[in-house]
């Protein structure tokens, strides 16, 4: 069998040059990193230096608990309430920093989905409207919200409104740019049979992609929801409002276990959003099977 | 005496798809299976592929009880009895030759597999197919850019690949215009005749399944109406199988 063999032979030289591309890959890649490593003056070594320094913090910061005392009121040193003295308040924030992630998230999804159907290269209205779309939708999404807020705080004054409209400025580029991605990979039989019935634009998108792409939108939105829990709680720490604002207070005045406790609040909440958001996906997703 | 079915009943939710069909198959045969829409023909192929699991009676094939094999031995059953499927199945982003060497993956171990690491005796027998089914041309294409009828002629030489001991072709030509439908029919009986392969295969077009196979099994409500060759099909077995109106 002649060309039986002549396949063999072609198919053992398209793997030789597979195998030499990857190696060729992977050296580069090394490469790279090494050298990043160089230019960065990175260094294990510098890393096991440092770890002293992480030891001195947490020395200070870490509260005189004492096992007796564990469970006493708010003026007894050793208990936990001691430690947390001011646990209403930080509640208080904590709840304001998730306002701040629902509301950026809201506010996000509101620009960045209609957004995300002039984006898609195959629905667009034309294809200058994707391209500047799909650019502004990459300039939002560039902007670091920690900047973006900074500039707001200067703007519009310390407190959440600044934080909640740079998250939502982000949240905009990330989550236009993911539906649109979402939009374009939809099956496009029934928009077709749309156009064929006649309609316009707007009823094509709302009733042939729309509710295809549906359980996508949600499960985006519930992992930006995540992101941007994290995300309300870190950028008060650039005065933009919440429990980030509260956190950077205690550290700016030394107060280190207040530091210490409010970081323990923040870990706990992001833990919680996380399987709460889980749950709810997993519910989604099993109503629909 | 290959394949022996007993009393092989299945219920979704109480409902009956099959109902009690016992069926000896014996080696070789090309077997046809027709009835209606939802008369059970496709729940009859799965339930002997053990794609899904039978609510009562028994499949036994050259001695050995289907229904009790687990792990490694239900793996190397499923490679022993190769599916066929109405809309092909391929990777349609994958060339048509890996396609054709996934047919290996029920027999081979998990970690080789994984890096696509086949023998080059595994590489001759795929390419020695795509030869012999006049698919020698198209190794190097992703299996989405094939015709229907080329999808289909790869997925039966996946099967092939299997090293099956029978074919169960699950309405093969549904899915292809009458020319690509006879050339795969005609692919199918090749097997049959050359290599001796038991071939069973589900057939809502009567046509076809008169002049391909030598035995017809009749489907009506997941009960067997009918058990012979074609000849023996009149219009009494035509009523019992597709009812009153045809």
């Amino acid at each position: 069998m002649v060309a039986g063999a002549r396949i063999l032979a072609a198919e053992a030289a398209q793997r030789r040059r597979r195998l030499l591309l990857w190696i060729a890959g992977f050296g580069a890649l090394s490469l790279c990193i090494a050298l990043a490593a160089r230019l960065a003056d990175t260094s294990l070594a510098r890393l096991i230096d440092g770890f002293p320094h992480i030891e001195g913090f947490f020395a200070q910061a870490l509260p005189h608990l004492s096992s007796e005392h564990l469970l006493g009121d708010v003026r007894t040193q050793g208990s936990l309430h001691y430690w947390f003295y001011d646990i209403g308040k930080w509640l208080g924030l904590i709840a304001t920093s998730i306002n701040m992630a629902l509301m950026a998230t809201f506010l996000g999804v509101l620009a960045g989905w209609p957004l995300s159907f002039l984006a898609a290269r195959n629905l667009s209205p034309s294809p200058a409207v994707s391209l500047v779309t799909r650019r502004l939708l990459d300039l939002l999404r560039a902007l670091p919200d920690l900047v973006v807020a900074l500039v707001l705080v200067m703007a519009l004054g310390v407190g959440p409104l600044a934080g909640v409209l740079a998250i939502a400025i982000h949240t905009s580029g990330a989550l236009g740019k993911l539906i649109a991605e979402a939009n374009e990979n939809a099956p496009m039989q029934a928009r077709e049979a749309m156009i064929a019935a006649g309609a316009g634009w707007v009823t094509q998108m709302r009733f042939a992609i729309v509710p295809q792409t549906l359980p996508n939108v949600v499960s985006y939105l519930l992992i930006r929801l995540e992101i941007n829990v994290a995300a309300a709680a870190a950028i008060g720490f650039v005065g933009a409002g919440g429990i980030g604002q509260e956190f950077m207070a205690a550290l700016s005045l030394g107060l280190l276990p207040d530091a210490l406790a409010i970081l323990v609040l923040i870990v706990g909440l992001i833990m919680a959003i996380d399987m709460i958001s889980q749950a709810v996906r997993r519910r989604l997703s099993g109503a629909r099977a | 005496m290959t394949l022996s079915l007993s009393g092989l009943t299945k219920e979704y939710d109480g409902k009956r798809a099959l109902n009690s069909v016992t069926l000896d198959i014996p080696r070789g045969g090309f077997t046809g299976i027709i009835g209606r829409s939802g008369a059970g023909k496709s729940t009859l192929l799965r339930l002997i592929n053990r794609l899904i699991e039978p609510t009562t009676g028994e499949i036994n094939h050259d001695g050995i009880d289907v229904r009790a094999l687990r792990g490694k031995a239900l793996r190397a059953w499923r490679a022993d009895a190769a599916m066929v499927f109405q809309q092909f199945n391929l990777v349609p982003r994958l060339d048509v030759l890996t396609n054709v060497l996934t047919g290996t993956l029920g027999r081979r171990p998990a970690f080789s597999s994984f890096l696509k690491w086949f023998s080059d005796e595994e590489r001759r027998r795929a390419v020695a197919l795509l030869e012999r089914f006049d698919l020698g041309d198209t190794w190097a294409q992703a299996a989405g850019t094939l015709s229907g009828g080329q999808q289909q002629r790869v997925a039966i030489a996946r099967a092939m690949m299997q090293s099956p001991r029978l074919i169960l072709a699950d309405e093969p030509i549904a899915s292809l215009d009458v020319h690509n439908g006879k050339v795969v029919m005609d692919m199918l009986a090749r097997i049959c005749r050359e290599d001796g392969m038991t071939i069973i295969c589900n057939l809502h077009d009567l046509d076809a399944a008169m002049s391909y196979c030598d035995r017809l099994i009749g489907l009506a409500a997941g009960s067997v109406v009918f058990d012979g060759p074609p000849a023996a099909f009149d219009a009494a077995a035509r009523r019992a199988v597709y009812g009153d109106e045809t």
